[in-house]
This record gives C-alpha cells, sequence and structure tokens, in this order.
C-alpha cells in the first residue's frame, strides 16, 4: 500500500509539474461532474436554452442552479462517487495522455482497468432520483429493472466499483510514469 | 514483433474510441429509453422528448391542485409516495408555495407516480390513501394528508402501512372506518395507472418527475428533487415568457 502511494506521489510530481496537465485533469474532471449533474435535465436546459423567450441571464441563472441538485439530488453515497469518479477520470485520462507523449507503453492491465472503470462508472452514473439511474434504464429494456432492487445500494454499487476500478487503474498508470524504461529479466 | 508493436500502439487510441461509444450509446439509449417504467418504447431525439410534454393530460379542477386554478405558472408535480427524493421536494415545494402560491403566480398540480419495481404495493396503496382522503374530506384534506404523510413517512419502503395510513386519517379528521373500507376497495386503483401512464408519456424516467407549465402553455421538464434555487429560477423564466 505504501509502495503503491509512494508511485502516486512521484508519478503526480512528474505529471502535474505541468501547469497544461493541471488544466487538462481540472477541466476534463469539471466536465465529468457537469456531464453527470446536468445529465436528468438536459432535456430542460436545451428546452431553456434554445426556445424560452427569456432573457439570456434568465436562461443561465436556470443552468447554473441545476448544479445545486448534487445536495439534494444525490445520496451521500452517490453524490461521494460521483465527485469522485469526476476526480478520478480527470487525473486518469490526463495520465494516459502524459504516457502516450512520453511515448511510453501503458499495457493491457491498465487499458483493461481504466476502461472498466469508467465503463461502471457510466452505468452507476444518474440522477439518484427514485428510479433514474443509466443502469436502470438499460434493466429496463430488458424488463429486469427490479433486479436492481436486489442490490444493497440500489444500483451504487456500480459507482463505489468505479471508484475502486479507476483508483488501481491510477496506481497502475503512476507505477508506468515511474518505473524507467528497462528490460526485465 | 513488429505487428505486436504495432499492435500495442494501436490498443490505447482503439480503446478510447471504443469508450467514446460506448458512452455515446449509454446515453443515446437512456434517452431512448427514458428508463420508462412500462416498458415502453419513448422517442429519443431531443426534439421527440419535447413533444412529449404535450403528452401531459391537461389541467382540469378534477385535479388535485394547491393555489389559484388561474395561476399564471403551474407545476405539475408526478410522486412516489415512498420515494425519499418525493419526500424532500415536497418540502421545496412548499417553500415554493409560501413564496409564490400566496400571490397567486404559482399553483401546484399534483399526480402519481407510483415505482413499482422500487417500492411495489406500498406506494400505490399509500396514493390511493390520499385519494380516500381527498373522497371522505375534500381538496384541503388531501393535501393535510401528503403533508403529514411526508412528515412521518422513512421513506424506501420503511413505512408501516397500518399504522401510518389509518392514524394520518384520524389526525385529518376522517372516520377511519370508512377510510379503511374506500382503501380496500381498489376503486382508485384506475385513475392512479392513468396518472402513472400520463407520466410516462411525458417523458418521466423516475421521481420526482415536474413539468412547469408557463402561461403561454410553454413547457418545461424538471427531473428530480432540485434545489430550491432551480426551481426558483425556472419559475421566474416561465413567468417572463410572453
Amino acid at each position: 500500500m505504501k509502495v503503491h502511494l509512494q508511485y502516486i506521489q512521484q508519478s503526480f510530481t512528474k505529471v502535474f509539474a505541468h501547469t497544461s496537465y493541471i488544466a487538462l485533469a481540472s477541466s476534463l474532471a469539471i466536465a465529468a461532474f457537469l456531464f453527470v449533474v446536468w445529465l436528468p435535465n438536459f432535456g430542460l436546459i436545451g428546452e431553456v436554452l434554445s426556445t424560452s423567450s427569456a432573457p439570456l441571464a434568465a436562461k443561465l441563472k436556470v443552468v447554473i442552479s441545476l448544479l445545486g441538485g448534487i445536495s439534494t439530488n444525490f445520496s451521500t453515497l452517490s453524490a461521494s462517487y460521483t465527485i469522485a469518479i469526476a476526480i478520478l477520470f480527470g487525473i486518469v485520462v490526463t495520465m494516459v495522455v502524459y504516457l502516450v507523449r512520453k511515448r511510453i507503453q501503458l499495457g493491457g492491465n491498465t487499458i483493461v482497468t481504466g476502461f472498466s472503470g469508467t465503463l461502471s462508472g457510466i452505468l452507476g452514473i444518474g440522477c439518484a432520483a427514485c428510479g433514474s439511474f443509466l443502469l436502470m434504464a438499460i434493466l429496463s429494456s430488458f424488463g429486469a429493472a427490479g433486479a436492481l432492487t436486489l442490490l444493497p445500494l440500489k444500483g451504487g454499487e456500480f459507482g463505489v466499483l468505479s471508484v475502486i476500478l479507476l483508483a488501481f487503474s491510477l496506481v497502475l498508470i503512476s507505477k508506468k510514469i515511474v518505473e524507467p524504461l528497462i528490460c526485465k529479466t | 514483433m513488429e505487428n505486436q508493436s504495432k499492435k500495442e500502439r494501436l490498443s490505447l487510441p482503439i480503446a478510447v474510441i471504443l469508450a467514446g461509444v460506448i458512452i455515446a450509446g449509454a446515453v443515446i439509449w437512456s434517452n431512448k429509453n427514458n428508463a420508462n417504467l412500462t416498458q415502453k418504447q419513448l422517442p429519443a431525439t431531443e426534439a421527440e422528448r419535447t413533444e412529449n410534454l404535450d403528452k401531459m393530460k391537461a389541467i382540469s379542477k378534477e385535479d388535485h391542485i394547491q393555489g389559484n386554478f388561474e395561476a399564471t405558472v403551474k407545476i405539475v408535480e408526478y410522486v412516489d409516495m415512498e420515494c425519499p427524493f418525493c419526500k424532500h421536494f415536497h418540502s421545496t415545494m412548499q417553500q415554493v408555495m409560501n413564496e409564490y402560491g400566496k400571490s397567486g403566480k404559482v399553483a401546484w398540480v399534483y399526480r402519481h407516480f407510483p415505482l413499482d419495481q422500487l417500492h411495489p404495493v406500498k406506494a400505490r396503496k399509500e396514493a390511493a390513501a390520499t385519494e380516500c382522503a381527498a373522497e371522505l374530506g375534500d381538496n384541503d384534506s388531501f393535501w393535510k394528508y401528503i403533508d403529514r404523510f411526508f412528515e412521518l413517512t422513512p421513506s424506501n419502503n420503511q413505512t408501516d402501512l397500518d399504522t401510518v395510513l389509518p392514524q394520518i386519517a384520524r389526525e385529518i379528521g376522517l372516520k377511519e372506518t370508512k377510510f379503511n373500507s374506500c382503501l380496500t376497495s381498489k376503486k382508485y386503483d384506475k385513475h392512479i395507472q392513468d396518472d402513472l401512464d400520463n407520466a410516462t408519456a411525458t417523458g418521466g424516467r423516475g421521481t420526482p418527475w415536474s413539468i412547469v407549465v408557463a402561461k403561454n402553455g410553454k413547457k418545461y421538464p424538471l427531473s428530480g428533487a432540485q434545489p430550491y434555487t432551480a426551481v426558483k429560477q425556472l419559475i421566474d423564466l416561465a413567468l417572463q415568457e410572453k
């Protein structure tokens, strides 16, 4: 565990010494957060911005105020993992970009873990208002929406799983960044 | 060896593209299915989604309305009474009515949207209880019943129906025997199902699901228990519709 934290610390020192990477990670994390919080109300946002005859300032106020939904429309657990997923997503993708630019091979495990973490996060997102998890949309297509009720966290498991996978992915990527390119015997 | 290296070089962009496709697919799928709980196909595009709002059953005096029927803005809320977010949003709507209801600017229309997959039996029975309260009392009794219910319920299928439902009926002055008889009659089952069908037809994907209607008939969908500030901004915008 201590070794893993050292990998992360050292890789952060390398990657985030550049302000451009800090900017990229922040932008991606904010974009992911906005996407998730606004997701249940994309219809409203589209409607307000495109067809309302109200002044632009009034339109923007509606869109911005919807961000407060993170405190009212999400449980403590789902708000926590939503924020964690957004931050980890921003960091992991930025570190992947760093690796690519440094021409360091990622390796299959890293790709699979990061990819699974993102996918799991997608399934777990959706505002936590009753019945609107994205996964439920998919399950209901198969007539299996009720299956979610059997889970103790009612689908929130995917959000937690996503955080774990993204964190694991972060460790793998950090190791790649810190370890020099050597041929192991 | 060279082939292996080429494969490795391609693996990242392929994974990124695949992730993008899946994200886009998931979002489109979500919009397309609208998490409809009766498994009906609903339109996918935003344009079609907007049209769905026009499927909202017209507001009439048969609805349960709090505030002025001729209000400039009407908020139609579709509710699952076991949903904790509906409980939270109920107090938000009470705040809305305190600020906009007294001046007649906003009216609150209440409709049922019990989510059977999440709250089987209980949500429908509670919806029926509110209808019985309206039948045995009046429109005020309906609202008093709901207000008290949301004060008492722990939500998420944890409400003790046998205790809570008759208790509220007693508290608001209804005759318990008549109330229990009404509750077991199933006479409001169709009405509740009609509300539920209307919620899904308008694009409701979960609860609370609300539609804000401006004076000129323009409709805005509002999904989830949004904070008071967001509802207030939306009302202010709807009040400005010409």
